[in-house]
């Protein structure tokens, strides 16, 4: 036996150099040629950027449960880092997205960020999950990581960013409380729920049963908890409508999402929902083609709604439904992973470095109030070259954020399946009384 | 009540799915976790024909079954004969190795994404407390002529009598004269093939995604290891058994727990019958 | 190249911890002959164990002792015993697949329980702040080489037991009922009692491992202890070779290796999905081809794991 060891060392060795050798070399992963062809600047425009790329990381679920969000979040991502080369690149240099899976686990997420930072040695974080965001929390503050979650939830980071990692979507406890305040200005005071158990399903769940209870004067009379993977949840179902109650909350992933409604409709139980976020994607508005008798205003969300009137957003729309051929949707988040690294460009050319602390420190400031406003990376990097401070409004929302780093006061949108597909109806802004 | 007619529908398509895992088990020797591939090919393949080739559901799922049949004999020649002789421990990780292979194939020529099937279930019937679709009665009843015609088939042709055989005694079987190669092919043609069909209708029931497959297959094994071993019948009851446990118990307990249910009922029954409910043959184990 | 390098070292810390996995299951089936499904239940009844009375903010908990680490590790350990005792009792009076179907509830079970008792787990959300050992020694990347270190001298003390283990009398009466129960049986030997101790033993020492892996990972959620951890360790230890005792060790490190360096292979994000798919694809070849040609393992010298799984099988009459 003791013959065999050195050819198993020698197998392993040989396996990691082919392994570096291949992660060092492969590593151009910007998907549109544009984006990597810096030298093709046509007249007029700013001067092509040069030298060695700046790279911005994106660390998101390719494969696994949120990989249905991949397609439209590189899709922002991906004109977001045009614009910037377009405009000249970041200090002079172009910028380059690296992709790097999550594959939706935790354990990826901790692999996965490690291979953004060791290997593929990005200048700052975009994209992360919540999962990642709250496992690779210290660790970003230890290697000073400046990171912006794009579409995190999780209540975990209500109050533990701000020096490192920031949050340019609403939390989930502001979701679980807007959820209540739909249902108590609706009238509905008898809600049944349904909700699956995973975190970012039953946090604002939880939420929502807190305050809709004690806050709102409601009544839940069924909590009705599943695990996603099972292809039947008709007792569940069942279960939740039995008490006849005025309407179910649904927080669910769109998987047992779409199951759970395909039962709704043999059984006929009719009634309204409240969904979670998560079920406002086009996957779920399709159901309606497909037969389930969903009309209109019978499903209604909250959302951290886009800001369709802002100058940003109009500029960045059509960019995004030229590659992908839908609108932007809040669902799908695409507009905020367009707006994460927009923030991360101008942090830079604030900071006038790559340098972790330095990039940190901008991000507030390019963010918020006071400085001259601006609605794209040009018209920043315009007023930052002339020494004004600025105050950028992204196409998600005005991205003003607080001390956490979470956005000041989230503006949320009520979402309604209106025709087959998700429409904003409104928006709504979060009753103080309610917040517990 | 109606919760009866949720654990008929969820243990017929159950006793589907393990039909075949459980032929596999009894003629092969060994644990098939790739089983659960094969069902999720028959979804996705299911899936192709009737929402983008415009089949009708029900020959879009014969076909499915059929292919999915096929593609088993074939990897089992490839991957499993090779290693016949390797004992039933290397059969079971071989067989997790192709279920991760197919996985992964899988996963290249269809997509992650979820589908749902563009089928209508119909009119439903109210009879009293309870309702029922049109398309939950079918799929009940398919699995139960498919069942019903796979027990004529074992009992009266020669072809079954010959995998009945091997399956009760293998070395046996083959001194009497029962050609072992055609019985083998045989055996898992029809086991991917029901593995095949449960998909469809897995796929009509929920969604159809590339997970399922690991999803549903420790439910398989424990209706199989329930059932124990001996005529197919078992493992019919088994499945209903098991998918009545898992929707009746929703009225007792926590349904977060619905799958741990399955798995209770079996530790309960194997505590008092430790071959299982309808073993007849001497139990042969799988290590 | 110094990134590549703490890569490497992140990579080689969780095969060290499957490598200890994989050591302790090697006991459990590769010895006593006991397939166990529930490794992931186990672990997290220690892990879970070792933070809550660790913990010391307790705003959304009921318990939270705040007790220093040394006892958390007993502690976890502990629960890890005991677990297994109450699980061990019921299951062991079935064999083979049904011990594996058993194992495999209780730990779906454990899960379970892990999501729903949000008053002592804090549910699906998990704990995130905990501190870890020896923390004042190195920081940032100098600590993952100090966890890589403290894991292997770990993964080497767990070696160093189960030699010993082996070759002791209690290592000899464990592969006597593997390998021939009626005699051992006839020998006045209780068969189930001797398998229970191994099955608590296994537990003792899942539930002491435990941390290792929230010191890793970093965060402690119902999630992490999915049927992937028991999956990736039955793997390791059938690619290096059951019964053997490095088996265990090589296989986790070019199970690892290989899983994670198919991760390195970057390409055009249109192929993403593809790519993310070949590493599935990959771990089943390896597993094919080494049941196909070294079913024995990588490490024993059996050129057939027939004639070692007849040791592993217990036949019933």
């Amino acid at each position: 036996m003791r013959k065999k060891w050195p050819r198993y060392l020698v197998l392993m060795l040989v396996f990691a150099l082919v392994a570096t050798a291949c992660g060092d070399g492969d590593s151009d992963t910007t998907a549109t040629d544009a984006g990597v062809d810096t030298t093709a600047a046509a007249p007029g425009d700013a001067a092509a950027p040069s030298g060695d790329a700046i790279r911005l990381g994106m660390l998101i679920g390719v494969t696994g449960d949120y990989s249905p969000w991949y397609d439209p979040s590189k899709a922002g991502a991906d004109v977001a880092i045009d614009e910037i080369n377009a405009a000249g690149g970041v200090l002079g240099r172009p910028v380059e997205l690296v992709v790097v899976d999550n594959q939706s686990t935790v354990e990826g997420a901790v692999q996965g960020f490690s291979q953004a930072v060791d290997i593929e040695a990005i200048d700052a974080l975009g994209g992360v999950e919540s999962d990642g965001a709250v496992a690779n929390l210290q660790t970003i503050k230890e290697i000073q990581l400046p990171t912006i979650c794009p579409a995190c939830g999780t209540s975990e980071l209500d109050q533990a960013g701000g020096d490192y990692i920031f949050r340019i979507t609403g939390s989930d406890t502001d979701g679980g409380i807007i959820a209540a305040q739909f249902a108590r200005d609706a009238g509905f005071t008898r809600v049944a729920m349904l909700v699956q158990d995973t975190e970012g399903a039953s946090a604002p769940a939880d939420v929502f049963k807190e305050v809709f209870t004690t806050l709102a004067g409601g009544e839940v009379i069924a909590d009705v908890r599943f695990s996603p993977g099972e292809a039947s949840y008709q007792a569940q179902v069942d279960q939740a409508f039995e008490g006849d109650p005025d309407i179910v909350y649904l927080g669910a992933g769109f998987e047992a999402g779409g199951i759970i409604l395909q039962e709704w409709q043999r059984r006929g139980y009719g009634g309204n929902w409240l969904f979670s976020p998560d079920l406002i994607v086009p996957e779920i508005a399709a159901l309606v083609d497909q037969g389930i008798e969903i009309g209109d205003g019978v499903a209604r969300a909250a959302i951290p709604s886009y800001d369709t009137a802002s100058a940003a957003y109009a500029a960045y729309a059509p960019r995004y439904e030229a590659i992908t051929g839908e609108p932007p949707s809040p669902g799908l988040y695409d507009a905020n992973q367009y707006d994460q690294y927009i923030v991360l460009a101008l942090a830079m050319t604030a900071a006038g470095s790559t340098d972790g602390p330095a990039v940190a420190g901008e991000i507030a400031n390019v963010l918020n109030p006071p400085g001259t406003a601006v609605f794209t990376y040009a018209e920043g990097l315009a007023a930052l070259e002339a020494g004004d401070d600025i105050d950028f409004h992204g196409a998600s929302s005005s991205l003003d954020v607080n001390s956490f780093g979470n956005l000041a006061s989230p503006t949320f949108g009520e979402q309604q399946l209106v025709d087959g597909e998700w429409t904003q109806v409104g928006e709504v802004t979060l009753d103080p009384v309610l917040r517990p | 009540m109606q919760n009866i007619i949720f654990g008929l529908i969820t243990g017929s398509i159950l006793a589907t799915a393990t039909v075949g895992f459980s032929m596999i088990r009894q003629t092969e020797g060994f644990i098939n976790i790739a089983h659960g591939q094969f069902l999720t090919l028959g979804a996705f393949l299911g899936f192709f024909f009737v929402s983008t080739a415009g089949l009708n559901v029900f020959l879009g799922g014969l076909i499915a079954a059929a292919l999915v049949g096929v593609a088993g004999v074939v990897v089992s020649r490839i991957v499993f004969r090779p290693i016949a002789d390797s004992g039933p421990l290397a059969q079971l990780f071989t067989s997790i190795g192709l279920a991760f292979l197919l996985f992964g194939l899988i996963r290249v020529a269809f997509g992650a994404s979820v589908k749902f099937f563009p089928t209508s279930f119909g009119t439903r019937f109210d009879i009293g407390s309870v309702n029922v679709t049109v398309g939950e009665i079918l799929i009940v009843a398919v699995a139960g002529v498919s069942v019903a015609a796979l027990a004529l088939f074992l009992t009266k042709t020669r072809l079954g009598t010959w995998i009945r055989a091997t399956a009760s005694n293998p070395s046996l079987a083959e001194v009497r004269g029962v050609p072992v190669e055609r019985v083998s092919v045989a055996v898992w043609f029809v086991a991917s093939a029901f593995a095949g069909l449960a998909g469809v209708m897995i796929g009509l029931i929920s969604n159809v995604n590339s997970e399922m497959g690991f999803q549903q297959i420790l439910i398989i094994l424990a209706a199989a290891v329930l059932g124990g071993l001996g005529s197919i019948y078992g493992v019919l009851a088994a499945g209903l058994l098991l998918g009545l446990a898992m929707d009746l118990s929703a009225l007792i307990i926590p349904t977060a727990y619905r799958s741990v249910v399955a798995f209770g009922v079996l530790i309960l029954v194997l505590l008092v019958r430790p071959q299982g409910l309808f073993s007849t043959a001497t139990r042969k184990e799988a290590g | 190249m110094i990134g590549v390098f703490f890569f490497f070292v992140g990579v080689l810390t969780l095969a060290g911890i499957y490598a200890i996995l994989a050591m302790i299951l090697n006991l459990e089936a590769g010895w006593a002959g006991m397939w166990d499904l529930g490794i992931a239940g186990l672990l997290a009844v220690g892990g879970y164990t070792f933070i809550i009375v660790t913990q010391t903010q307790s705003d959304d908990v009921v318990f939270a002792p705040g007790l220093p680490m040394w006892m958390g590790i007993i502690l976890g350990s502990l629960a890890g015993g005991v677990a297994a005792l109450i699980i061990g009792v019921p299951s062991l009076r079935v064999r083979g697949e049904y011990f594996l179907i058993t194992t495999l509830a209780f730990a779906e079970v454990i899960r379970q329980l892990a999501v729903n008792l949000n008053s002592i787990t804090r549910g699906t959300v998990g704990f995130n702040q905990f501190d870890r050992p020896f923390e004042a020694l190195a920081e940032g990347r100098g600590y993952r080489v100090l966890l890589l270190v403290l894991v292997w001298v770990v993964a080497g003390i767990v070696y160093i037991l189960m030699r010993r283990l082996v070759h002791a009398p209690y290592g000899r009466v464990l592969r006597a009922f593997r390998d021939n129960d009626p005699v051992a049986l006839s020998l006045g030997k209780h068969t189930n009692r001797h398998r229970i101790q191994t099955f608590v033993l296994a537990g003792l020492l899942y539930g002491a491992a435990a941390p290792l892996y929230l010191w890793f990972l970093r965060i402690a959620t119902p999630s992490i202890f999915s049927s992937e951890v028991t999956f990736v360790a039955w793997t390791a230890l059938v690619i290096g070779g059951i019964a053997s005792k490095s088996g265990p060790i090589v296989g986790s490190i070019i199970l690892l290796l290989v899983t994670e360096s198919v991760a390195l292979l970057q390409g055009s994000a249109e192929f993403a999905v593809v790519l993310a798919s070949t590493r599935f694809i990959v771990l089943g070849l390896v597993l094919i081809l080494v049941m196909r040609f070294r079913p024995a393992g990588l490490v024993t010298e059996q050129q057939s794991l027939a004639a070692a799984s007849n040791r592993v099988q217990v036949r019933s009459s």
